[in-house]
């Protein structure tokens, strides 16, 4: 009677295994195809994403050409425009660094141009 | 940037007193002068020379060569004259007001005062020959154009010409052209002054003092005055101490110069204002003194 049990138990646990075994197959069969769609989309977005890069040189190369026929029509030659910042205004020291490296006789105008920043005297 | 005491730069104040100068000096504009600022313009004296007179020659029979004369004048730089004032620590700080800041006009009017008495003085009987005797209250625009016949004839430019009077003389003369020449209210009634006429710039000082020769006025062609100055060397002064600011009246180009420096065994801070200068006489027939008597 022992052999027969033992026997019934090893059917039971090779049944339960082929049942485990089974669903992990269908596991790894979902798990592959959905690798395969996830593939196909990156492809799509990649596909798509070479679109639009092209779709932006393409777009800049006109506008250039563009711009520089609307400006070759009125007469200006396309330039680099720097930017132009203003010049610091300089310190009262600096002013009357300037008023000593001058001679007599041009001293009095420049004090008189720079007068509200160099005099300290009541008005 | 220069020392700064008492809260100011020297250059800032002598700026400041240049319109105070201007007006000061304002009829140097009727001498003849040679003012340099440069310190290499050296030398105890300055010559100035006048041409002769010469008449126009025929120049149909040829190109003759006539001989020119010309008269010099020397200038002697003899005259060193200014002002020098300060105030002690405890003088200053009791002041509400800066106290040497308020004698630069003073100083430059006394300054002022010495320079045209100097001139002044030249002008007498001995150096200037030609005169006209008028009353104060016969001195009107018909004199000034007497006066200016009278240059005319003795040769004398009809521009660069000045009347220097005394104030009582000018108050006629700006009396006669308020009630009879100027119609309305106008600036020269407002500010009391007196326009040119006759080609005269007519100036007003109360240096005009009688000379003992009772001189009120002296009409003139620039010629017959002459002034000079030079810029004073301060060589060596910054290296004990003291500031030196020069500085030119604007127009005249006069140089005059300012010091200031402190006295730490005193306690005072002194400031100076300085001129270098001389005077003669230049072309005798080109002025016409106005006598009362």
């Amino acid at each position: 009677m022992d052999s027969i049990a033992t026997l019934t138990e090893a059917l039971s646990a090779l049944k339960e295994s082929q049942n485990r075994a089974s669903s992990l197959d269908a596991d790894l069969k979902a798990a592959q195809a959905l690798m395969e769609e996830q593939a196909v989309s990156i492809a799509a977005l990649k596909q798509e994403l070479e679109a639009v890069k092209a779709a932006a040189q393409h777009v800049e190369a006109v506008s250039e050409l563009r711009v520089n026929e609307v400006l070759a029509g009125v007469g200006v030659a396309p330039v680099d425009v720097p930017i132009e910042t203003a010049a610091p205004q300089k310190t009262r020291e600096e002013l009357w660094a300037e008023y000593r490296s001058l001679d007599l006789y041009s001293r009095n105008a420049f004090y008189q141009t720079h007068r509200a920043q160099l005099s300290t005297l009541k008005k | 940037m220069a020392n700064t005491i008492a809260g100011v730069n020297l250059a800032e104040i002598a700026q400041e007193s240049l319109s105070a100068l201007t007006s000061v000096f304002a009829p140097l504009n009727a001498v003849a002068t040679d003012f340099s600022a440069d310190i290499s313009a050296r030398g105890e004296s300055v010559t100035t020379r006048f041409p002769s007179n010469p008449s126009a020659q025929d120049l149909s029979s040829g190109y003759t060569r006539t001989d020119v004369t010309t008269t010099s004048r020397t200038v002697n730089l003899n005259t060193f004259f200014g002002f020098v004032w300060g105030f002690n620590d405890l003088e200053r700080s009791k002041s509400a007001i800066m106290l040497n800041d308020l004698f630069i006009q003073p100083a430059a009017t006394a300054l002022g005062r010495k320079v045209f008495g100097d001139l002044w003085n030249l002008v007498t009987s001995s150096n200037f020959s030609a005169s006209e005797t008028i009353t104060a209250s016969n001195f009107d625009r018909g004199s000034i154009i007497d006066l200016s016949a009278e240059l005319t004839i003795a040769g004398a430019p009809s521009e660069g010409r000045s009347i220097i009077t005394n104030p009582t003389y000018y108050g006629s003369i700006l009396k006669t052209l308020n009630s009879a020449e100027f119609p309305g209210f106008i600036a020269e009634k407002s500010e009391g002054s007196v326009p040119r006429v006759s080609k005269f710039d007519v100036y007003e000082t109360d240096q005009a003092d009688a000379n003992a020769q009772n001189l009120q006025a002296f009409a003139m062609h620039r010629n017959a005055l002459l002034m000079a100055a030079r810029r004073v060397d301060a060589t060596g002064a910054s290296q004990v101490g003291v500031e030196v600011e020069d500085m030119v009246i604007p127009g005249l180009n006069l140089p005059v110069q300012m010091r200031r420096w402190y006295k730490p065994d005193t306690g005072e801070l002194i400031y100076s204002l300085g001129l270098l200068y001389g005077v003669a006489v230049g072309r005798g027939e080109f002025g016409v003194r106005v006598v009362s008597a």
